[in-house]
């Protein structure tokens, strides 16, 4: 199983939308995929098509010591999604402490699922710094680092770097672009700016901010067939042909770029 | 038959004629002396009757009935006992049975038999035929003569010595009309055969047999049909020779110079771009709107090389502000000079004297290079030291007149083509390349060793390349469109640009003459006097359409020869020189097209190049104007009067003609023929060149280039939608979707177009939504987004790399039968033309008696 930990620096960038639009590209492709929301916002699931914030998850199953991923679903698009759950903060501070003490907590969980071989697992975070997302990092094969067309995504840049370097020594993450809207000139020009800086680790194929995906989760419906001829459906489908070919591509499940 | 048999039998030999074998060994051995005197006695006493002998054999009874025989000869088997009694109908009805069986049993089934082997030999030639490697195989010929067995100098003397022979007793050997007619079916039997392997053996083998069909032709012409009697009829008779012998040399030197096309690859540069050279860009300009120099110094600007070591230079001899705000707001050099002497090489030698770049390179102002131009071509300055200038091919994205005014854009190859495809490729092979003016770079030090660019002739760019070449110097061409254009726009400044070529060319003929000076070999003076001697084909062309109408008119004969005669010697020269032609030149210049460019200006050239002979210095240099708009469709009248009145000639003359061949002229018909089709063909190519004369209106002002870009479009309320383009240029896009998308006009709307990887968007406005297509204009546009437009589209490396894919193969008959359509057309819209000509000019009469009245 190919594991990729979807993580950003800054907030509101969209892992948790291009989580799901990328597991559900993975299943239309016949890949097995297996989307993992380890935010505590409980997203992911919502996104990817069910209709009421999940009451359970991994949280909930953790706190009542069942096995790990008893409680994930799958939609209509053959995705598997595990939620969080539904949390509060007395379970969530319970929680981050046992994280805290076992920081391979995640990576071992995710080693007793028995999943298929060549399938993907897709693991959304909450923004860095966070417990989470730190678990996601160790337990994760590749770290892809989302951002934003502004100022704070350059300014943040480090921050992934490092905070990968103390998880995973010797690793660097790989970056794509969301919600690019190339009529801007600045944002065209950040981007241009990032692409020289970053070279082969950003992904040629930036994500387009596109009225698209909104619709989409507003009609619960597929991205791919509601608008097939949108830029951003093109964008994703660039993106994962070019991590499939590339980064996503050894078998080892380590990426060294 | 008996006394046949016995002379036969006395002179071979055969003393027995009744045995069978005896006539086979003397067929063979002759007899020794007694023998033969032994027969000779023999044969008087014996006198053998081989009819009655044959009789006898057969059982046939009554020898003089030829009844009697057919049945025996057929029916009957042999030895079967004689009978005389037999009736006539059951023998007839059994004969003509047994006829026909035979004749469909044996004759059709042999016959069948034979046709099917022949064809299956030749399906298998042909399957076979493409599977070979016709280039390795010419690789492994050239590599054998390069054995040291081959090396040697006598054996290729001698190898030469004995071709010069048989070459010598081919063209020069008298032959009946059979035996001419013999050769020809010879020689266009196994062109016929040859031209269908590809490569440049064959075309080779072709040539061959084109030079010896052609120098056979010009020696009979030559020794045996110039009329001496009459001085009027010798003046006449040598005036068309001298044609002859014109096209006859043009002909013969073109087969070398484009005997083996060199086809150059790019070749890499070094790694390490620190030592990439400093390359100076100029694009010359003197009265071309900004709006056509923009793209090309915005394209320039993108080509793909160290920014620090590339400066592009506008230099404007038109001196304008606007030039000057421009050049500043895109960052590039601008020079000018105080007075524009020798224009445009005057203007780059003023700019080689202001920059210090290790190469140059030169773009007309409406050439726009693509982004790979140095990268594809500064290769070959590195693996050759003594290499002075690399051209590249004149790329036009525009049609040309003739395409445009004959609608054969994209279809058949334009006449640059042949230029830029073939000759110079050819020329390349003999260290031959000329310099064409724009899309080349030159190394400045040798081009700062000849003076910088010539200025002593009006085409300065090929005598500054004669000038490198007399210092030793090597030139090189890659035949990859690496920039391109605008053609030239109407059929007034095709000739124009023209005239000034012939008549540049003209003035290097008599000023420097290639066969003469220091510094050449011979076959770069063959390459450059080709070139010269090409624009000295006002004459002879004009002869050629002249020539049939001497008889027609006066019944004058110009060839002294019998009309069956001539078509015999005539035809193996035409038709082996465009069969060989068709092979060499097929994918560049189709059949009978070269008649149809070289008509239309045949008269406008004929003054530039004599008066250049004789006084050099005359005339000025013109610029050819570029970007303009026909904006209504008209008859260019000024410039078709001379084919008019060719037409005319032509078409009085074809009509006596036909009188001549009816009524006053049958005894010799062949002659009338022979002068009757010429002048169809001289019709039919006049009436091209009147239909090349109707100027068809342009439709846009700047030109749109048809390709398939990916596109995203982003609209107002967010949502995109990708699709992809059918044209661009650089006003607009015509866009075709997925579905159908109906918008307003006028709604804004971005469009991305990706330049390898990177997205640029531009902002837009529809202007045409109909079903699944899509139109928008571009919506003021800043420098920098021209500059990204321009990357996208023209200056993106393949974008000419597939121009000529939809062009059709040349196939001679089709061509001709095209042309013929073309010439008819042409004599329609004459006529129409004439029609409107003749209504305006008759108000105007009306309007002006009015006025009298009045």
């Amino acid at each position: 199983m190919f594991k990729i930990a979807i993580v950003s620096a800054a907030g509101g960038v969209g892992r948790s939308t291009l989580t799901a639009s990328l597991a559900t590209l993975l299943a239309q492709r016949g890949i097995s995929v297996l989307a993992l929301d380890f935010d505590p916002e409980n997203l992911l699931s919502t996104l990817l098509g069910s209709d009421e914030v999940s009451l359970g998850g991994l949280l909930p199953d953790f706190l009542t010591r069942k096995a790990f991923g008893m409680s994930a679903l799958v939609n209509s698009n053959e995705v598997a999604c595990l939620p969080f759950g539904r949390s509060n903060e007395a379970s969530l501070v319970t929680f981050e402490q046992h994280l805290r003490t076992e920081p391979e907590w995640l990576k071992k969980c995710i080693a007793q699922i028995d999943y298929p071989p060549g399938a993907f697992l897709l693991m959304d975070t909450p923004r860095l710094p966070s417990i989470y997302a730190r678990q996601a990092m160790v337990a994760a094969d590749l770290v892809l680092a989302v951002l934003a067309p502004d100022v704070r995504s350059l300014a943040l840049l480090p921050a992934v770097e490092v905070a990968l370097s103390r998880c995973a020594p010797g690793h660097q993450p790989i970056y794509v672009m969301n919600g690019l809207d190339s009529t801007r000139a600045l944002q065209s020009d950040l981007l241009a700016q990032l692409r020289s800086s970053l070279q082969l680790r950003l992904s040629p194929h930036p994500i387009h901010r596109d009225e698209a995906i909104p619709r989409a989760v507003a009609n619960q419906a597929n991205l791919q067939s509601l608008s097939p001829d949108s830029l951003v459906a093109h964008d994703l489908n660039g993106l994962l042909s070019w991590l499939l070919a590339g980064p996503a591509s050894s078998h080892d499940g380590r990426t060294y770029i | 038959m008996r006394h046949f048999l016995l002379w036969a039998a006395r002179h071979l030999g055969v003393f027995r004629p009744d045995q069978l074998g005896q006539w086979l060994r003397r067929l063979i051995w002759l007899p020794n002396a007694d023998e033969l005197a032994a027969s000779t006695r023999l044969e008087v006493r014996s006198r053998l009757d081989p009819l009655g002998w044959l009789a006898k054999e057969l059982g046939v009874i009554d020898k003089r009935s030829v009844r009697q025989w057919m049945l025996y000869l057929f029916i009957f088997p042999p030895g079967r006992p004689a009978r005389t009694e037999t009736s006539f109908w059951s023998t007839f009805l059994a004969l003509s049975v047994h006829i026909i069986g035979l004749l469909f049993s044996n004759v059709v089934w042999i016959l069948s038999a034979g046709v099917r082997a022949l064809r299956w030999l030749w399906q298998r030639l042909l399957s076979f035929l493409p599977t070979v490697n016709h280039q390795a195989v010419g690789r492994r010929l050239e590599g054998w003569l390069e054995t040291s067995s081959f090396r040697k100098p006598w054996l290729l003397w001698l190898l030469v010595l004995f071709s010069i022979f048989f070459f010598w007793l081919v063209v020069t050997t008298p032959f009946t009309w059979f035996g001419q007619f013999l050769f020809l079916v010879c020689l266009w039997g196994t062109a016929l055969f040859v031209r269908r392997i590809p490569g440049n053996l064959p075309a080779l083998i072709l040539i061959a047999l084109s030079v010896l069909a052609s120098c056979r032709y010009g020696w009979w012409r030559l020794t045996q049909t110039i009329p001496l009697d009459s001085g009027w009829e010798t003046f006449l008779a040598i005036g068309l020779l001298l044609a002859e012998i014109y096209t006859w040399l043009v002909l013969l030197l073109g087969y070398i110079q484009t005997a083996w096309p060199l086809k150059r690859h790019t070749l890499s540069l070094p790694a390490d771009v620190a030592l990439w050279p400093s390359v100076d860009v100029f694009i010359p300009t003197y009265n071309e709107p900004l709006k056509v120099v923009e793209p090309t110094v915005l394209a320039a600007k993108g080509i793909d090389w160290p920014s620090d070591k590339l400066n592009i230079y506008i230099l404007d001899d038109g001196r304008r502000d606007d030039f000057r705000r421009f050049a500043k707001e895109a960052g590039v050099g601008y020079i000018i000079r105080p007075d524009n002497a020798h224009a445009k090489a005057g203007n780059l030698n003023h700019a080689l004297k202001l920059t210090c770049g290790e190469y140059v390179a030169i773009f007309d102002c409406d050439h726009l290079p693509t982004s790979s131009f140095l990268q594809s071509t500064m290769g070959w300055f590195y693996k050759d030291k003594r290499c002075a200038m690399l051209q590249t091919p004149h790329h036009f994205f525009s049609p040309d007149t003739f395409e445009r005014n004959l609608g054969t854009f994209r279809k058949v190859p334009n006449e640059g083509a042949l230029f830029y495809g073939l000759i110079q490729d050819g020329n390349d092979f003999w260290n031959a390349t000329f310099f064409c003016g724009s899309c080349a770079v030159l190394r400045r030090g040798p081009l700062e060793e000849v003076g910088g660019v010539a200025v002593e002739t009006v085409t300065e760019d090929a005598h500054t390349a004669l000038k490198l070449h007399r210092l030793g110097y090597t030139t090189a061409y890659i035949n990859i469109p690496l920039a391109a254009g605008l053609a030239t726009e109407s059929l007034s400044s095709h000739i124009g640009q023209r005239i000034r070529w012939a008549r540049g060319m003209a003035q290097i003929f008599r000023l420097d003459n290639p066969f003469l000076g220091k510094g050449l070999s011979f076959f770069q003076r063959i390459c450059y006097g080709n070139a010269m001697l090409h624009f000295f084909y006002g004459i002879p062309r004009l002869v050629f359409l002249t020539a049939p109408l001497t008889y027609l008119y006066f019944e004058v004969h110009i060839i002294n020869a019998a009309a069956a005669m001539l078509a015999l010697y005539v035809l193996p020269h035409i038709l082996q020189a465009n069969l060989a032609n068709a092979h060499i030149q097929g994918a560049h210049r189709h059949s009978f097209w070269a008649e149809v460019y070289e008509s239309v200006l045949a008269w406008y050239i004929i003054l530039p190049t004599t008066l250049a002979i004789f006084n050099p210095g005359a005339g000025k240099f013109n610029v050819t104007a570029k970007g303009g708009l026909i904006e209504h469709s008209f008859f260019d009248w000024a410039i078709s009067k001379p084919y008019i009145v060719l037409a005319t000639l032509n078409i009085v003359g074809l009509s006596i003609g036909l009188g001549r061949l009816f009524f006053w002229n049958t005894f010799e018909m062949g002659t009338v023929l022979l002068n009757l089709t010429w002048t169809i063909y001289n019709i039919l190519i006049l009436g091209a060149a009147i239909g090349v004369a109707t100027e068809a209106r342009q439709v846009r002002v700047s030109h749109r280039v048809s390709a398939n870009l990916l596109v995203a479009l982003h609209f107002t309320d967010g949502s995109t939608k990708m699709c992809r383009t059918e044209d661009y240029s650089m006003t607009g896009l015509g866009l075709i979707l997925d579905q159908e998308l109906e918008l307003p006009v006028k709604e804004r709307v971005w469009v991305s177009l990706w330049n390898d990887e990177v997205e640029f968007a531009f902002p837009t406005r529809v202007i045409a939504s109909h079903g699944n297509k899509l139109g928008v204009q571009f919506d003021n546009l800043s420098i920098e987004q021209e500059a990204n437009l321009v990357q996208c589209t023209f200056a993106r490396p393949d974008a000419w790399s597939n121009w000529s894919n939809e062009q059709g193969a040349d196939r001679p008959l089709q061509s001709l039968i095209e042309i013929a359509a073309f010439g008819f057309k042409g004599y329609r819209s004459l006529w129409r033309n004439l029609g409107k000509g003749l209504a305006r000019q008759r108000q105007l009469v009306r309007g002006w008696l009015g006025r009298q009245v009045i």
